[in-house]
């Protein structure tokens, strides 16, 4: 039977690799433009991803994350403007969705979580959210899938210019600027953005007695930074590039319905740092890769005499060495040490982690690119411990008359966090990494017939996460994290856009697009204080997510409308408490004129058109109808000649 | 159309004959004063994003009512329930970290008012018709106060600031003692006030951090002491530097420690002392359920039953334990009863983190 089935593999092998005839010219060319999350873009064929940096065309250019990705069927839990928001994906938890920019990996190892509301759009060029698991490409945390950030090093010889400034309702104004100078051998660019909000809305406080609209306090947010990237090509083999990013967060902490009123405050200061080496020869390419990233949270609360510094560390290098040893295989290694560290009174003892990891990658595909397989493997070692041997498997097939089906099957893991290990009191330095497999498929048709076209997708996945960590208290009330519980998630996937272009002399744009997601994510497992958990489904994540949206474009005015639903979501493990689905309606309206170099934009926003009373958390007040209004200002001058890397 | 009356009425009857068989379910509390015969369970909430509630168990059926507040008031409750105290026909609901208490007609729950202007408020003793006394903890866990509060306007009238985490109070004829938990750090006070004067009248040392009081049949106050723990640099307690927790025996004449037990195991934090009827046995929470014969003289260190109760309490019509287990804190929570020799009664599902019980 084995042999059998020995044969039958070597013969669809033999048949995709010894099939087609040798390639006269065997030198593999690199892509002209580098996207920077280039793993992804190589060897994440077969994964499913949206392009959020596209997203948003001819609208809001000023967006935190969180915003932007409000527009996907994910669900996102905020603590309301200007707080806190983290993402929940495939059913998975805060924790288990990794930001990655360049490709490092910006969980903070004290908490395992990324505030994705101070990530601000307007710092990246690129922006791509991957769905499903793919830890054993971009390493611990990557369960529920991946939100990649970067900027493209375009070195096409010109310069670019653009401005924006907003102002909206609660006394929310947003700056940001744009500049990209290249010459023919390296660039220059520097994005800069300054955030500030009162977020003082008025909502109606069902706890007070005789139910009064009051004003959100204590909700001022201050959020600045500049993100500046240097890219340099000696010669033709080499380049180096240099990304600085520096980001200073002041916010006051407002109180939930059920508190009288807050004094509470966060600081976020990040700095973080990363450069790169890359030798481009005919058949491989090599990079190296360091980053350091600094990372403070201080958090002060007068009214309970509380004043939490945290700080952490993170040192990262990464080599690796990709070969292009025939046009339709391609194969790397690389290996990684991260080393990180953090200060705070709430540890003691250790608080350092050296991580080493190998990780290799191997893409095959057929002559026409129909077909492509990745295989890819990572091991880690945490301080010595080995992590569970991470595989991931991935298929696409392009199928005739614009079908396309894609696959993957993946083992998952998360390492703890500092938090997890080292908390006084209660912390498990015993405990072991999450670990849990993940499975997908997704079938997609696309068809153009001028002036319609139609994209619809459909996914399906399954997957489960074994040794969850969950604190509980221990028969002395004390709490304390164990890897008890088990989640499974499974859902459905769909995603459809119906597209009308009439190229006049002004163009008339109609496009439709729905997007849902089913989520089932259950603890198949509990521990012993959690029965009532059992297959009960995980907190803060809604089975339903719908969003459609319909524009209009003619010439260069646009409309949009947007509307979003968002399901029950249930607040407590026994699923006995809920906070309500709720349905958002979002406007917008922009006007460009070009002229020239020059281009101007006007965008006027209208969210929460329908002044629905929400929550996202139970308690945290959500703001009523709101108005943003935008003006961008936009200079281009790149030569046509332009060469990119 | 006579046929389908037929089928509305086949659909009517059967429903009728489903309720019919459920109805051993429905419990019709008379009123007024629905919620005159039965236990109250204040319900802490989920710790940040949530509200409190008080839950109803009727002592006849054992039927329970979850959030009688905001049935009665449309409204919830607020931050962190921390405590219920009856007084005079009335319900005090002390909610903790909104800091307020929402004091609500005892027969029906409908609110009267609210006394606000508290920081961290823990419990509220009723003294008279006119006063009662609230303990707080105060923002820092350092200031804590008992406040006097003027029952006929819900004002506070007068406040003691005594620091470290006024706690439990207990009055005993014309004078309120009140344990001094240590807060957020460590005291091992219990001052004691006269209600008449409203003054400080006393102050005794007892062991670190005491918590809870009871009285015995003989009239001795027994304070129930947590001890303070510290914390070395591998997560292990510091045990020269923690203290172990403790039952200390007052003699009320002469405000003197008379008699002292001192847990073995440092790292158990004894807490919520209570006592059977009869005043002769008390019981506390630590590693498991405690029993503490008041005439034992020595420390019966072996518990009466294992589980982790973040409240306790004894019905004074039964003498039954009344264990409140919270569960994973963030679900629904379970009060559970066990007779005076440790055997399982029955439980009643409550609402989110319940930790204290009054029975009325």
């Amino acid at each position: 039977m084995n042999k059998h089935l020995y044969t039958i593999g070597f013969l669809c092998l033999a048949s995709i690799c010894f099939g087609q005839r040798p390639m006269a010219d065997s030198i593999y060319h690199l892509p002209a433009v580098l996207k920077s999350a280039e793993k992804l873009d190589v060897y994440g064929g077969s994964k499913s991803t949206n392009q959020l940096d596209s997203l948003e065309n001819n609208f809001s250019d000023n967006d935190n994350l969180s915003e932007r990705l409000d527009a996907l069927p994910v669900s996102i839990r905020s603590y309301g403007a200007g707080s806190l928001a983290t993402i929940s994906l495939r059913g998975k938890g805060a924790g288990h969705s990794a930001v990655l920019w360049e490709g490092f990996n910006l969980q903070n190892v004290m908490n395992g979580v990324v505030d994705i509301s101070l990530i601000p759009t307007s710092l990246f060029d690129e922006m791509t959210l991957q769905s499903g698991g793919s830890a054993a490409m971009f390493g611990s945390g990557a369960i529920g899938g991946t939100i990649q950030v970067g900027n493209r090093e375009n070195i096409v010889g010109g310069t670019q210019l653009r401005i924006g400034a907003s102002f909206g309702s609660f006394s929310d104004y947003r700056q940001w600027v744009q500049t990209n100078v290249s010459k023919a051998n390296w660039m220059l660019s520097v994005k800069g953005f300054n955030h500030t909000a009162k977020n003082n809305f008025s909502f109606l406080n069902p706890v007070l007695p005789g139910q009064p609209i009051v004003k959100l306090t204590n909700a001022t947010t201050r959020n600045s930074g500049v993100l500046s990237s240097f890219a340099f090509r000696p010669s033709v083999h080499h380049k180096l590039s240099f990304h600085l990013w520096v980001q200073d967060v002041t916010r006051e902490i407002p109180p939930s319905l059920t508190e009288i009123f807050s004094e509470a405050s966060q600081r976020d200061q990040m700095v973080r740092g990363m450069m790169a080496w890359r030798v481009t020869l005919d058949r491989a390419v090599f990079k190296l890769r360091a980053g350091y990233f600094d990372e403070y949270i201080g958090f002060t609360d007068p009214g309970i005499n509380l004043e939490a510094d945290n700080r952490s560390k993170n040192f990262v290098s990464e080599g690796e060495l990709t070969f292009h040893f025939h046009p339709q295989h391609r194969l790397n290694f690389g290996v990684g040490h991260y080393f990180a560290s953090a200060e705070t009174d709430n540890y003691a003892g250790r608080n350092t982690q050296h991580r080493l990891v190998a990780f290799s990658h191997y893409k095959l595909s057929n002559r026409n690119k129909r077909l492509s397989g990745t295989v890819a493997l990572r091991q880690a070692l945490v301080d010595g411990e080995t992590t569970p041997l991470t595989a991931s498997i991935g298929s696409s097939v392009l199928l005739p008359k614009g079908f396309l089906v894609k696959g993957n099957v993946n083992r998952t893991y998360r390492i703890p966090t500092f938090n997890d290990l080292f908390w006084i009191p209660g912390g498990n330095p015993d405990l072991k990494p999450e670990s849990g497999w993940d499975m997908d498929v997704k079938l997609a048709w696309h068809q153009k017939k001028q002036p319609l076209r139609f994209r619809v997708e459909v996914a399906a996945f399954n997957s489960q996460v074994r040794n969850w960590i969950q604190w509980l208290p221990n028969n002395q009330g004390i709490w304390s994290p164990g890897n008890v519980n088990k989640v499974w998630s499974r859902g459905l996937e769909y995603e459809s856009v119906i597209g009308f272009l009439l190229n006049k002399k002004r163009p008339i744009r109609i496009d439709l697009r729905s997007s849902y997601a089913l989520v089932i994510s259950t603890n198949s497992a509990t521990g012993p204080l959690q029965e009532n958990a059992l297959d009960k489904q995980l907190i803060y994540v809604p089975k339903h997510n719908f969003r459609s949206s319909l524009s209009f474009g003619l010439g260069k005015f646009n409309l949009r409308y947007l509307h979003q639903f968002t399901g029950k979501s249930f607040t407590t493990s026994d699923n006995e408490n809920a906070i309500d689905g709720f349905h958002l309606g979002k406007l917008d309206i922009s006007q460009s004129i070009n002229s020239g170099h020059h281009k101007w934009r006007i965008h006027l926003k209208i969210n929460n058109l329908w002044d629905a009373n929400y929550e996202r958390v139970a308690f945290r007040p959500m703001p009523g109808r709101h108005f943003q209004a935008s003006i961008i200002y936009t200079f281009k001058n790149i030569k046509d000649n332009a060469v990119n890397f | 159309m006579q046929s389908i009356s037929k089928f509305l009425m086949l659909i009517l009857a059967g429903s009728l004959l489903f309720l019919g068989s459920c109805k051993e379910e429905i419990i019709i509390i008379p009123e007024p004063g629905k919620y005159d015969n039965g236990i109250l369970v204040s319900n802490e909430g989920p710790f940040q994003n949530g509200t409190g509630t008080v839950s109803f168990i009727h002592r006849d059926s054992g039927f329970v009512l979850n959030e009688i507040f905001q049935t009665e008031n449309n409204r919830p409750l607020g931050n962190i329930v921390q405590s219920v105290s009856e007084h005079l026909g009335r319900v005090y609901i002390v909610v903790n970290n909104s800091n307020k208490i929402e004091v609500v007609n005892a027969a029906d729950f409908e609110s009267i008012g609210t006394i606000e202007g508290l920081n961290q408020p823990r419990y509220f003793l009723g003294i008279d018709g006119n006063k009662g006394y609230v303990s707080e903890w105060g923002d820092t866990g350092s200031n804590g106060a008992v406040h006097v509060v003027d029952l006929n306007t819900l004002t506070i009238t007068q406040t003691f600031t005594i620091g470290g985490g006024p706690e439990r109070m207990l009055r005993l004829g014309d004078r309120v003692y009140v344990a001094n938990s240590g807060g957020f750090g460590s005291n091992n006070k219990i001052f004691i006030y006269d209600v008449n004067e409203d003054l400080q009248e006393n102050v005794i040392d007892v062991g670190d951090n005491p918590n809870s009081m009871q009285l015995d049949q003989s009239g001795n106050l027994w304070v129930l002491c947590a001890g303070n723990k510290v914390y070395n640099a591998d997560f292990s307690l510091n045990l020269d530097a923690s203290t172990a927790g403790g039952l200390y025996r007052i003699n009320t004449l002469a405000d003197e420690v008379v008699e002292s037990y001192v847990l073995s195991d440092k790292s158990v934090v004894p807490g919520n002392l209570v006592v059977n009827p009869d005043r002769t046995t008390l019981y506390y929470t630590g590693a498991g359920v405690h029993e503490q014969a008041v005439n034992a003289g020595a420390l019966n260190e072996t518990p009466m039953l294992n589980n982790f109760f973040y409240g306790l309490a004894v019905d004074p019509q039964t003498g039954n334990l009344y264990g409140c287990n919270a569960r994973d804190f963030n679900s629904n929570g379970a009060v559970e009863v066990y007779a005076p020799d440790g055997t399982f009664v029955t439980s009643y599902d409550v609402g989110i983190i319940p930790g204290n019980v009054i029975f009325r």
